[in-house]
């Protein structure tokens, strides 16, 4: 398996650990990059975007998130979706189960798929198989 | 002193209540009543058969005999309409009273004085206002033109200041041509109805309530303990796939932050339960400016270390009715966060005021800091466990609790708020009584 890189948009310090030791576990050549709202993660791209750096292959986006929560990241990355370089797979990794946010999710046609937390070994590795 | 119908009326009432029951036998009497005498002598001049005099010179006796059947019948209407326990009232197509019965007016007196009188003559006689009359002469008008009458509810104040509810209808009764004779008013006492509408609507409102906290109950299990919860799911699945004692030490580390944040959701949902269920709370009239002091007090520190600027303008209302527990709390909550979320850019600028609205009092407190965006965050603003800003002290708990303490007593809350301009919090109580 190639190189891959992923962006973690998550709030809590301690969901944000323990995905990094779960990507670890799975053995797989990967490098986190960690950020804590929807603001956050939009600046990231823009910089990677710029040309300097290389866009992530996978984002994994919480949706209650303070500054700019998990849909207004969404709403943003949609405007920008056609400037990107490379196409990204965007999962939804939140503790919500509301059918109002799954049903919400759909009309963002770019989320790959709406996953419940806990983040295990097993949705890790079933996200880098179909990359 | 029973009321005496006239003929005009008698006639109808008879056509209304006598075909109810015996149509044809109503209608050969009426027809007979009118017509039977004249068209008797008219088939006698034109036949001129002797055979007809001799009914003639019967007449009399026919007649005699019938009048005294009306007359019996008359005072069998009368007495069935005086009896009727609802009001009923006829009126000409003038709007005068032709009847009324003692259900509608019980002083024998008032009731023969107003035969003829409109209703404007009669709230004159009886010094009542005249928009009464006004309000009545709408209601007949409108019914005048329809085919099935008007009907309304009516709740007014007996003599002994208990409401009562009745049930009123106008119906206007037409001849052939569809012409309006008379309108038949008539009202029935719904006042028992009523009341179990009323105690069956509360019961509904209650059970409503109860059922969107239930569903609000559960939406916050699922949202704020399932993530704390899977953390600890996800801690255990590591330590039992790691051989190194290090890591696992590390990782059971974590799960205190975990445990805490869980008991800290569910303690929040606990005290919201207390509030919503506490029957038992007292209320009171609280002085704002004690509140607001107590405020201050327990916010001393904070308020200096960011120079705060508090005023207050309490001169419209300076009581509300509530619990004095909440009272302070709203109030320590609502400044607690216009300091949390001040502006790095400007002093912190607060003031709390209180305006009238009718029996309740729109308690504000007003800050010049960060604001919220509405339009992004606007529903989720007093849900359990939603920050906004990136705040280390920020738990989500202060304004779910405020909302929940508001209209677990009656109130209402809601907000204005502009990013970078400042946010208001209005707070909608009763008014000190």
């Amino acid at each position: 398996m190639e190189h891959v890189s992923i962006l973690l948009v998550e709030d809590d310090p301690i969901t944000t650990i323990l995905t990094k030791k779960v990507i670890t576990a799975c053995n797989a050549d990967t490098e986190l990059v960690c950020t804590k709202n929807g603001q956050e993660a939009l600046d990231y791209l823009s910089a990677q975007n710029a040309g300097t750096l290389i866009l992530p292959d996978i984002i994994l986006l919480d949706l209650n998130m303070p500054v700019l929560d998990g849909w207004g990241f969404l709403d943003n990355f949609r405007k920008h979706i056609n400037t990107y370089t490379k196409k990204v797979a965007l999962y939804i990794c939140t503790s919500s189960t509301a059918p109002r946010d799954i049903m919400k999710a759909r009309e963002y046609q770019f989320v790959k798929d709406f996953i419940t937390k806990p983040l295990n070994q097993q949705k890790i590795t079933d996200m880098l198989r179909v990359l | 002193m029973k009321s005496r119908v006239s003929n005009q009326v008698l006639y109808a009432l008879y056509g209304a209540v006598a075909g109810l029951f015996f149509p044809f036998a109503a209608t050969l009497l009426h027809a007979w009543l009118k017509h039977a005498p004249l068209s008797l002598h008219t088939i006698a001049e034109q036949q001129r058969t002797e055979d007809l005099f001799w009914i003639i010179d019967m007449a009399p006796l026919v007649l005699g005999t019938l009048a005294a059947y009306i007359g019996k019948n008359r005072d069998f209407y009368e007495n069935v309409l005086n009896s009727i326990p609802s009001d009923i009232v006829v009126f000409d197509k003038n709007h005068r009273y032709l009847f009324v019965n003692p259900s509608a007016v019980k002083d024998p007196a008032h009731r023969k004085k107003m035969i003829g009188m409109d209703d404007f003559e009669y709230c004159a006689y009886r010094n009542r206002d005249s928009k009464f009359a006004e309000e009545r002469r709408n209601q007949f008008h409108i019914a005048k033109n329809t085919d099935g009458g008007l009907k309304w509810e009516e709740t007014i104040k007996d003599a002994a200041g208990n409401p009562v509810t009745n049930l009123r209808r106008f119906y206007p009764v037409r001849d052939s041509n569809g012409h309006m004779k008379i309108m038949i008013g008539y009202a029935l006492d719904i006042s028992d109805r009523k009341l179990l509408e009323e105690k069956q609507e509360v019961l509904i409102k209650q059970l409503q309530k109860t059922n969107r906290q239930l569903n609000d109950f559960s939406n916050i299990i699922a949202h704020n303990l399932r993530g704390p919860l899977g953390n600890i799911t996800s801690i255990v699945d590591l330590i039992e796939n790691m051989d190194d004692v290090e890591q696992q030490k590390e990782l059971i580390s974590y799960l205190k932050p975990c445990t805490e944040s869980v008991s800290a959701v569910f303690n929040q949902l606990i005290d919201s339960l207390h509030v919503m269920h506490d029957v038992e709370i007292e209320f009171r009239n609280n002085d704002l400016a004690t509140c607001l002091k107590l405020v201050r007090n327990s916010l001393d520190l904070e308020i200096k270390q960011c120079q705060a600027k508090i005023s207050t303008d309490l001169s419209l209302a300076a009581e509300v009715y509530g619990p004095e527990k909440y009272i302070v709390s709203m109030l320590h909550n609502l400044v607690s966060n216009a300091i949390k979320y001040r502006s790095p850019d400007r002093q912190p600028e607060i003031l709390v005021r209180t305006m009238n609205e009718g029996e309740e009092v729109v308690l504000s407190v007003a800050d010049n800091g960060l604001g919220i965006d509405l339009h992004k965050h606007g529903d989720n603003l007093f849900k359990i466990g939603k920050v906004f800003h990136s705040n280390p002290d920020s738990k989500g708990f202060g304004l779910f609790m405020t909302k929940t303490q508001v209209e677990s007593i009656g109130g209402k809350i809601w907000i204005d708020s502009a990013p970078g301009k400042g946010t208001t919090f209005f707070i909608m109580l009763k008014k000190g009584k």
